[in-house]
């Protein structure tokens, strides 16, 4: 699961233990309460009781503790694996409780059991080869993949008075334009990921609504740091001082979006370091950190795969750098196989990540040595130390501290060129009641689909 | 407009005697449009009562055959 199709559906299906709502508070989902011991190493979640998966079986502790193990185990390739990498232990306590013991304390381990959406919960012995199984409020019916999905209000879903779709359809349609045309014509109530410069147009259109969330996505470009030409720090210096990231913000993101830093941790989190100084548009500094790379030009792999504005902002880039002196060759690659032929394979290329809700879980996914998306292959010893250090500690001014000083060493050593977070843009149709962004997640972190309605008549 | 009128009306929502459905209905026989009918309701505190069925038709920016529905390994 890498894409937005692929998170839309993940919510209508699955639930997890946990859920953040729209303060990214953690409120109850399949859990129903839980409590810490040992200093933050022992969790301990008490299961909601009744609660049935599409195949008509009884969740369990059983269940909780196999999908659990699936991320685990050895030979996992799962994402989530630096998450869980500190669990050392999961085990049941009767029917309904489920304990996890961690090698080190994590405050905040029930945040990361809600946000994560890999972390669903599936029925013992559950495999890819059998059907789609959840507890969550539609059952999948149909699946072709990179076409369309399909599925129903599952009857016996355990929020009887939430999800009010009869069916949720869910199409991924890659361009930006055909998006908004689909909108605009009434094939489809709700994108994600609109351009912004076409939002104060679609503004206009009584039917429809803008739904901008600040949130702390952030847009980049990855340099690998184990292969040249990126594993060179003055190539990598040189093109994080090769663009003006306000134009960015202003004429790209059309304002709908906060300069970066190139660490991932947003400028609302608490955990944001004001003190690491900005790296701004800087010609003569670019232009002396290129030469000392010895190269003549550097090849960048991009496609709106990776973001909705990634060939515009790319071609900036490219305007920018040249007045650096920097011939950068823009390799325009289609949409389909982005993820699994360009990305972590090429030595430079754009991306886009969703919010994460804490700064731990920011600076995991991708920039833990072993972390599976470490697409920059940047791995620094004293970075690991202080992620474990910033997880245990509870003061919340001395783990500023901790996390001052890794995004300290991404910012002026690691291979992610962050220009900016943008905001979370979607449209929806008037017809869709009740729907709120959030700022964790795209489709309200999924609250869409339990919150929001149809309404044909008001 | 009798203000008065939707003030009893608005009251009658309140209280559960009347539906939302039938006080838009009763504002567009009185000449006051549907938008508007939904703007009086919600200021007056009402919250709008879920509706039940229908097809949401959700388009996402990424769509390809590497789409991973059922991955978690």
């Amino acid at each position: 699961m890498t894409s937005g199709t692929d998170i839309a559906r993940s919510f209508q299906v699955y639930n997890r233990l946990t859920a953040l709502d729209r303060s990214i508070n953690v409120v109850p989902n399949l859990a129903v309460e839980w409590e810490s011991a040992n200093d933050a190493q022992e969790w301990t979640f008490k299961l909601r009781e009744g609660v049935e998966f599409h195949n008509g079986k009884t969740m369990t502790a059983q269940d909780v503790l196999y999908s659990f193990e699936m991320h685990m185990k050895e030979d996992s390739e799962s994402p989530s694996k630096p998450y869980l990498s500190a669990v050392t232990d999961v085990a049941t306590d009767g029917p309904n409780v489920i304990r996890f013991t961690l090698n080190s304390g994590n405050a905040d381990f029930p945040v990361l059991l809600g946000y994560d959406y890999h972390l669903d919960i599936v029925p013992e012995g559950w495999t890819e080869a059998d059907p789609v199984t959840g507890t969550g409020p539609y059952r999948l019916t149909e699946f072709t993949p990179g076409l369309m999905s399909v599925a129903e209000r599952f009857g016996n879903y355990w929020k009887s008075d939430a999800a009010h779709f009869a069916v949720v359809e869910t199409q991924g349609i890659a361009d930006s334009a055909a998006r908004t045309n689909a909108l605009r014509s009434g094939e489809i109530d709700i994108v994600n990921a609109i351009d912004p410069r076409t939002a104060d147009l679609l503004k206009q259109d009584t039917g429809l609504a803008i739904y901008s969330t600040p949130s702390g996505a952030w847009f980049n470009w990855a340099m690998m740091c184990d292969r040249a030409p990126t594993n060179d720090i003055n190539f990598r210096k040189a093109m994080k001082h090769a663009v003006d990231r306000q134009y960015l913000v202003d004429n790209v993101r059309m304002g709908y979006a906060v300069v970066g830093n190139d660490f991932p941790v947003n400028p609302a989190s608490p955990d944001y370091c004001h003190e690491i100084p900005q790296t701004a548009y800087d010609p003569d500094k670019a232009a002396f950190y290129w030469k000392k790379t010895g190269l003549s030009s550097a090849t960048l792999v991009v496609s709106n795969a990776a973001n909705s504005s990634a060939v515009d902002l790319s071609v900036v880039l490219q305007e920018h750098a040249r007045a650096c002196g920097i011939n950068i060759e823009l390799n325009r690659v289609p949409d389909d196989g982005y993820w699994s032929d360009v990305w972590m394979k090429v030595p430079w290329c754009a991306d886009g990540w969703s919010s994460r809700p804490t700064a731990d879980l920011v600076l995991t996914i991708a920039h833990q040595c072993d972390a599976t998306w470490n697409e920059t292959a940047w791995c620094n010893e004293r970075f690991d130390e202080l992620l474990i250090m910033g997880r245990k500690e509870t003061d919340p001014a001395r783990r500023k501290e901790i996390y001052c000083e890794a995004c300290t060493l991404l910012h002026d050593d690691g291979g992610d060129f962050i220009p900016f977070f943008s905001n979370y843009l979607e449209a929806a149709s008037t017809r869709v009641k009740n729907y709120h962004g959030s700022p964790v997640l795209e489709l309200g972190d999924g609250w869409i689909f339990e919150e929001a309605w149809l309404d044909d008549q008001a | 407009m009798n203000e008065r009128q939707f003030q009893w009306m608005i009251g009658q929502v309140k209280s559960g005697r009347m539906s939302r459905r039938e006080f838009v209905g009763r504002a567009g026989a009185l000449g006051v449009g549907v938008a508007a009918a939904t703007t009086m309701l919600s200021s007056a505190g009402v919250a709008e009562e879920p509706v039940n069925g229908g097809t949401l038709r959700v388009g996402t920016e990424y769509s390809g055959p590497d789409e991973t529905f059922t991955r978690h390994g």
